[in-house]
């Protein structure tokens, strides 16, 4: 897993704060459960699962537990309007 | 726009289902044995336990259906919902094909099967117990397995966690209305009154209390220890309440189980038709809108998987544990694994179907 861009609007909302990338369970009714990427504003409290990587002049931290789940490069971007904006992470190198 | 996609690699069955899910038909089947001889030697086990009833709800029963229902819904993020901008006609088609076309299709392929070309099989009061129980699981889209389809078919993550959002504020509207509906064409008197309890304590409490949790936890402990310690704690939950509340219930169902085992081969029949069916609806119709396979596969598996707890709870609660309505949302429970997992292997092998890219 590599976060391969931030998209302009995420960079301009995040102004200057790191980014955090990491592994939100979710379980199926039946048993299953599958890790997805999640992102986060700020650094990570417990940072040894984590690698920091400058992407977009931005420090971003990313969990090595998405590397085998998610090998393809991931987008930081921007959803939502004003106050309920928040960042979400794409597959995919996205433009915005 | 999008640039470039992901690279693509499977995600290994065994990794995403785990192994209480790749083995669930077993546990059912385990969990029918069990059940069924729990009511043959103890009947008092389960006797006892049904007096403890207030408002005609099961106590014990409404304690294991929140223990497997809590951990789903503590999980949703309701506001995922604000990305329905991204790539909506994706949204579109599970959305349609989800509330629109699901819920009558599996009424008709039930009333056909159950009332038509089992009719010489099945005693029409129990045929349209069953009839009952399928109306129940057409009408509840899957609201948590979808993720682990999702993986598994390399669906994208963000997009599906907007789809399970937007399905979970429908199905609060939408689920009540529809049940009562299609089960008045059947014939099949249920009090709104009930139906609307069931709702409230099966969709609203669970979903309001998981809401209110998430956001104390989040506010407390933040995001990334919910996600990667809290939920991983409650884990262990929800299998321990579904495979419960099927020893429970079984419990209560030895004598139709006995004396007609051939039944569940029945009940499976209809809605083994109905999973593929509404599965091909929604993933060619995504096909014809070149929607890319990263949505269109997560999209038709939403629709084509059911959630199960809701299904049984609210037969339960409407139909009674002895009922022919929650036999039938049970042997939903019993075919699901199998079967999602043979649509997600031709979503695999169909992908090259598909743009790539947006």
């Amino acid at each position: 897993m590599a976060v391969a861009h931030v998209t302009e609007p995420a960079r301009r909302w995040l102004d200057g704060r790191a980014v955090t990338v990491h592994a939100a369970l979710r379980h199926g009714c039946c048993g299953g459960s599958a890790e997805l990427p999640v992102a986060g504003v700020g650094e990570p409290p417990d940072q040894d699962r984590f690698r920091r990587v400058a992407v977009d002049g931005l420090d971003v931290f990313e969990d090595v537990r998405l590397d085998e789940l998610y090998p393809g490069p991931l987008t930081v971007a921007l959803d939502g309007f004003g106050r309920w904006r928040r960042l979400v992470v794409l597959e995919g190198v996205h433009s915005h | 726009m999008i640039e470039t996609d992901r690279e693509q690699r499977e995600v290994s069955t065994a990794a995403a289902l785990g192994v209480f899910g790749r083995y669930l038909t077993l546990w059912v089947a385990i969990a029918i044995v069990v059940g069924v001889a729990v009511g043959q030697w103890f009947p008092a086990f389960p006797e006892t336990l049904s007096r403890y009833e207030y408002a005609n709800v099961s106590i014990p029963v409404a304690i294991l259906i929140w223990a497997m229902i809590f951990p789903m819904m503590v999980q949703i993020d309701l506001g995922a919902v604000l990305g329905v901008r991204r790539e909506p006609r994706g949204l579109v088609v599970t959305t349609v094909v989800n509330w629109l076309i699901k819920p009558f299709t599996m009424f008709a392929i039930a009333w056909l099967f159950f009332m038509v070309i089992f009719a010489g099989l099945i005693e029409t009061e129990l045929a349209r117990e069953y009839l009952a129980g399928a109306i129940l699981l057409g009408a509840a889209p899957c609201t948590a397995m979808v993720f682990v389809w999702s993986l598994l078919t390399r669906g994208d993550p963000a997009y599906t966690l907007v789809q399970v959002s937007l399905n979970d504020l429908i199905m609060l509207v939408a689920f009540a209305p529809i049940v009562v509906v299609l089960l008045g064409i059947s014939d099949i008197a249920v009090p709104w009154d009930t139906v609307a309890l069931s709702v409230l304590l099966y969709i609203v409490i669970p979903l309001s209390a998981g809401y209110a949790v998430r956001r104390i936890l989040l506010q407390r402990r933040g995001e990334e220890w919910f996600n990667a310690v809290f939920l991983r704690r409650i884990g262990v939950v929800t299998p321990t309440g579904l495979i419960l509340t099927l020893v429970l219930l079984f419990a209560f169902q030895g004598e139709v189980i006995l004396n007609n085992p051939f039944h569940i081969v029945l009940i499976a029949v209809p809605l083994t038709i109905q999973t593929v069916l509404i599965f091909v609806i929604a993933y060619r119709w995504m096909q014809a809108w070149k929607i890319r396979h990263a949505v269109a596969a997560p999209g038709a598996l939403i629709g084509a998987s059911n959630f199960f707890e809701l299904a049984v709870a609210a037969a339960i609660a409407l139909f009674g544990l002895q009922s022919g309505a929650a036999l039938a949302t049970v042997v939903g429970v019993l075919v699901e694994v199998p079967l999602m997992l043979a649509l997600v292997r031709y979503a695999n092998r169909t992908r090259d179907r598909f743009p790539a890219v947006a």
